[in-house]
């Protein structure tokens, strides 16, 4: 069964172009806190399903929209937070990669001064393709 | 018998009855603490005294133990460049306090405390703190009597270095609450569910 759009508007199909067997990725959620505007350093949460035949790996992520931009994942054990960058996430086909709060997100840093506005992301693949998107992120408290 | 010299049993023994001791202490320690059914948290039979410390406002001036006296306090350590789980954290504390104020309850005053003053002056925490809730209170200071308290209080922290000079800060996310009398009630570990948080700091500070 076909997954719930929650924003038609970031639901965009992004296709490794070139590759023989695709990783197709559909951005279905994309949303950012609301933050301090001083803040340079936030988290984006995005949720990610392949669509395509095969196994999306991807290992990096970049955006002209901001100084840095790279995957990591926070881990809670014992009650001790850490984030780590990621460095090779995998979505097998028909699977969906949910960013999430205490988990997996983009962490992105130095903002522009309009964050609302549409940023445009490339998710980098092991097999040095790359999938660019330009996605607006929801901003949800 | 092997031909170890007569004296490295003492030492292996001290050390047995050390650890003996120190697994006694531990679990002392942990039995002495009772987490009724109804709360997700551990609440310490035995609320444990924090010892004076001094730090700085947000807006400024000091803040010291006996600033935690006759009202309930939520302390949580972090930092403001923490990109995921302090928003995370103060966010659900927000919604915590809104469940509250419905209920008709009384507010603890909800306190962040960096792990990285260095970076974190005053005026950052407040342009940080206040943006989530007026009410809410930063505190800074020297990062030598940050740590004191945070080792005090049982809060882990690491620096870890990232691109150039970046670096990100590892810290407990737990949430401790401190009674009327400045003294460490109980703590909650992440993550953190605003309802069920507001049900149980309403079942303790009765």
């Amino acid at each position: 069964m076909r997954r719930t759009v929650n924003q038609p508007l970031i639901a965009l199909l992004l296709i490794a172009t070139g590759a023989a067997q695709a990783c197709e990725l559909v951005v279905i959620d994309a949303w950012i806190r609301p933050a301090p505007p001083t803040t340079q350093t936030r988290a984006a949460y995005l949720s990610l399903e392949n669509n395509g035949t095969s196994v999306c790996r991807i290992t990096a992520a970049t955006s002209a929209s901001f100084r840095s931009v790279s995957l990591h994942r926070t881990t809670i054990v014992d009650g001790i937070a850490r984030m780590r960058p990621l460095n090779n996430t995998e979505i097998e086909p028909g699977e969906v990669l949910a960013m999430e709060p205490g988990g997996i997100h983009l962490m992105l840093t130095g903002m522009p001064s309009d964050a609302l506005a549409p940023i445009r992301v490339a998710l980098q693949l092991e097999d040095g393709a790359s999938i660019e998107t330009e996605l607006r992120l929801e901003v949800r408290p | 018998m092997s031909d170890t010299p007569d004296l490295q049993p003492i030492p292996r023994l001290g050390l047995a009855v050390a650890v003996l001791a120190a697994v006694a202490g531990v679990l002392t320690w942990t039995l002495g603490q009772t987490s009724p059914a109804a709360i997700s948290g551990t609440v310490l039979a035995q609320p444990r005294a924090l010892p004076e410390f001094a730090l700085t406002q947000h807006d400024g001036t000091p803040f010291g133990r006996s600033d935690l006296e006759d009202h309930w306090s939520i302390l949580f350590f972090g930092f403001t460049q923490c990109p995921d789980i302090c928003p995370t954290t103060l966010f659900d504390l927000r919604r915590t306090l809104a469940a509250l104020d419905s209920d008709g309850a009384t507010r603890p005053m909800v306190i962040l405390v960096t792990l990285d003053p260095m970076r974190d002056t005053p005026e950052e925490m407040a342009t940080y703190i206040t943006y989530f809730d007026p009410e809410f209170v930063g505190l800074t200071g020297e990062l030598v009597d940050v740590q004191t308290l945070a080792n005090e209080i049982g809060v882990a922290y690491a620096y870890i270095a990232g691109d150039g000079d970046s670096y990100s800060v590892d810290h407990t996310a737990s949430l401790f609450l401190i009674d009327p009398q400045g003294r460490l009630a109980a703590l909650f570990n992440p993550p953190h569910d605003a309802a069920v948080l507001a049900g149980d700091l309403q079942e303790i500070m009765r």
